[in-house]
């Protein structure tokens, strides 16, 4: 089965203080290939070398035990790929180049994580809003 | 390129504190026109002509400035339009058509700011729905 038109769930998370590791879900409801996931939030932070904010998204499967890379982004300067995040403007987490990862299943649960490296609050953000992008179906792995 | 079937979004906020003027952010997942906007929450307000609270949809555009607003509604009796929030029933955001039109990655600000105090709403979400394409302005 083909993957069809792009289907969009935002969560909205809130105030972010990333030294306390703060968590969100998001529960899968369908087959699907995830194609793309969005933060946008109200604060704005440069990329630094070594005070920045990483966002973490893993698969925690079915069953709450996995832990399958799904997309990572950072502000971290010495990462080429790191993106700063401005206020109100969409932030892309860069998924993992394994693509077979990407296919999720009905009840596939991810896990948003927000942590910090340096200096506190190098990491907190407000008016966070997380968006999950998929396409129902299934792709090159359940072919 | 015609507009398909309708799309929703649903984000919940919970709690809002309409002194602080809080701000939810959505952002357009590809080319859209969005149809509707609607909130729901479990406080009413009745229409007023100074405690009111005031919903503003601006689109930020790609870049965070930009300043159009896509959508408003108020129960303030002053303003030709208004509407009383009832709990627990759809409150429309009157959507302005013409900018409504989105690009992918258009980033939405929704603001709640209020005439006076105690214009609180409870459990509150907001519902975007779209249509993917393009509506007249992309002709």
């Amino acid at each position: 089965m083909p993957s069809t038109g792009l289907v969009t769930h935002s969560i909205y998370v809130g105030a972010v203080d990333a030294s306390d590791a703060p968590v969100a879900y998001w529960v899968v409801p369908e087959r699907c290939v995830l194609e793309d996931i969005y933060m946008a939030c109200g604060t704005t932070l440069a990329k630094h070398a070594d005070n920045y904010a990483t966002v973490t998204v893993l698969n925690l499967g079915q069953a709450g035990g996995g832990s399958t890379a799904i997309a990572v982004q950072d502000t971290h300067d010495d990462n080429t790929a790191a993106v700063a995040i401005a206020a109100g403007v969409g932030w892309q987490l860069i998924k993992t180049t394994t693509t077979a990862s990407l296919e999720l299943v009905a009840g596939d649960v991810l896990k948003a994580t927000f942590t910090e490296t340096g200096a506190a609050t190098s990491g907190d953000l407000v008016q966070v809003t997380l968006q999950f992008r998929f396409r129902p179906g299934c792709g090159v792995a359940y072919t | 390129m015609p507009m398909s079937g309708l799309m929703a979004d649903s984000i919940h906020v919970g709690t809002v504190d309409a002194t602080g003027s809080p701000v939810f952010y959505w952002i357009a997942p590809e080319r859209c026109v969005i149809e509707a906007i609607y909130m729901v929450n479990t406080t009413g307000h009745v229409v007023h002509g100074t405690n009111n609270t005031v919903f503003t949809v601006t689109n930020l555009g790609q870049a965070g400035a930009g300043t159009a607003v896509v959508a408003a509604q108020t129960n303030d009796s002053d303003v030709a339009g208004y509407v009383a929030i009832t709990a627990l029933v759809p409150y429309s955001i009157t959507v302005a058509a013409a900018y409504a039109e989105m690009v992918a990655n258009d980033v939405i600000k929704i603001v709640v700011t209020e005439g006076a105090a105690a214009q609180d709403l409870a459990a509150a979400s907001f519902q975007i729905r779209y249509r993917r394409g393009c509506g007249l302005y992309y002709t």
